[in-house]
């Protein structure tokens, strides 16, 4: 796979290999908006609509431990 | 030698026809493979145009304290099956009490093995508790498909086999993506990164007698198999 050019170049040390292949990191890399919190409404919105189309998944997401991290990026950057 | 276990979440979701499948591939791709029958069915070999339930195995050797290695068949050289053997009820339950009392039993096996393959793949039982946990492997898959009672199953069961794999899945199916999403989401080092398809050529593969990559090559299921066997290689190779 060949690096597109772009404006602004990233040096592969600074991010991760997860946020390397994040566009959405990329962006905010880029933009300097490190503060952005950014939800992948889309993926979050199919969850739930997922739910919703079937109580028996819901009822067991319910039953289980630890609730779903919705978020797209769960990582935190320390 | 890399040791390689495949067990349903439940009954009837494919693991036979898979081990078989992946094991023709794992050959094709230039690997000593054998595979190993657990199951008291005793009915791998048909995937191989082997005879139905042949009364020699490992399980019947075992109980009767006869060499355990010589019933193997060879299906091309370096493709072998070793099959269970027939016995009773009663019989595979006392055999189940002596592999829990004898839990380094396979381990042994497998070691005097190791030379003679580069994979054994075992398929595993339900409820044999002894039969389950007595081969050693490093990477041990459980088996399911995209429905609800697999996903019933499948988190109480996550605990014993870390991976799993989808098996039958129909992209066309709403429920199917739903189940496939909230598993990408909530169990992401868990889900073996290869989904293998519906495809009636692994039904027609069974009733030829054939593992799915021999029967129909170009197949759907034979090319989801390959990816299958070449990410076992990979994951293989990270675990020797």
């Amino acid at each position: 796979m060949a690096a597109l050019p772009t404006a602004v170049q990233i040096s592969a040390d600074v991010l991760s290999r997860k946020e390397r292949a994040d566009d959405i990191a990329r962006l905010k890399s880029m933009m300097e908006l490190h503060a952005l919190e950014y939800i992948d409404v889309s993926a979050h919105m199919e969850l739930l609509q997922a739910f919703e189309r079937w109580p028996l998944l819901a009822y067991l997401e319910a039953h289980h431990n630890t609730p779903l991290d919705l978020q797209k990026d769960a990582e935190q950057t320390p | 030698m890399i040791a390689m276990s495949l067990r349903g979440v439940r009954g009837g979701v494919g693991t036979s026809s898979i081990l078989a499948a992946v094991g023709h591939a794992l050959h094709e791709l230039g690997q000593k493979v054998l595979l190993v029958d657990m199951c008291p069915e005793n009915s791998l070999g048909l995937h191989f145009n082997m005879d139905l339930a042949p009364r020699e195995g490992w399980a019947r050797a075992t109980l009767d304290q006869q060499p355990w290695h010589e019933h193997a068949w060879s299906v091309e050289p370096g493709l072998c099956v070793l099959p269970y053997g027939q016995l009773q009820p009663d019989e595979f339950i006392r055999l189940d009490g002596l592999l829990l009392e004898q839990p380094q039993l396979w381990s042994q096996r497998q070691a005097a093995l190791a030379d003679a393959f580069d994979w054994i793949l075992f398929d595993l039982p339900q409820r044999l508790p002894g039969h389950m946990a007595n081969p050693q492997c490093s990477i041990s898959i459980m088996v399911l498909n995209a429905d609800a009672a697999c996903h019933v199953l499948l988190q109480p069961q996550l605990a014993q086999t870390p991976l799993f794999l989808v098996n039958r899945f129909d992209a066309a199916s709403q429920l199917q993506r739903d189940l496939l999403l909230i598993w990408q989401h909530r169990y992401t080092q868990s889900l073996v990164p290869v989904n293998l398809h519906a495809d009636e050529a692994m039904g027609e593969a069974l009733a030829r007698s054939e593992p799915a990559g021999r029967y129909a090559p170009t197949s759907l299921i034979a090319l989801d198999v390959i990816s299958l066997a070449s990410w076992c290689l990979l994951r293989g190779r990270r675990a020797e």
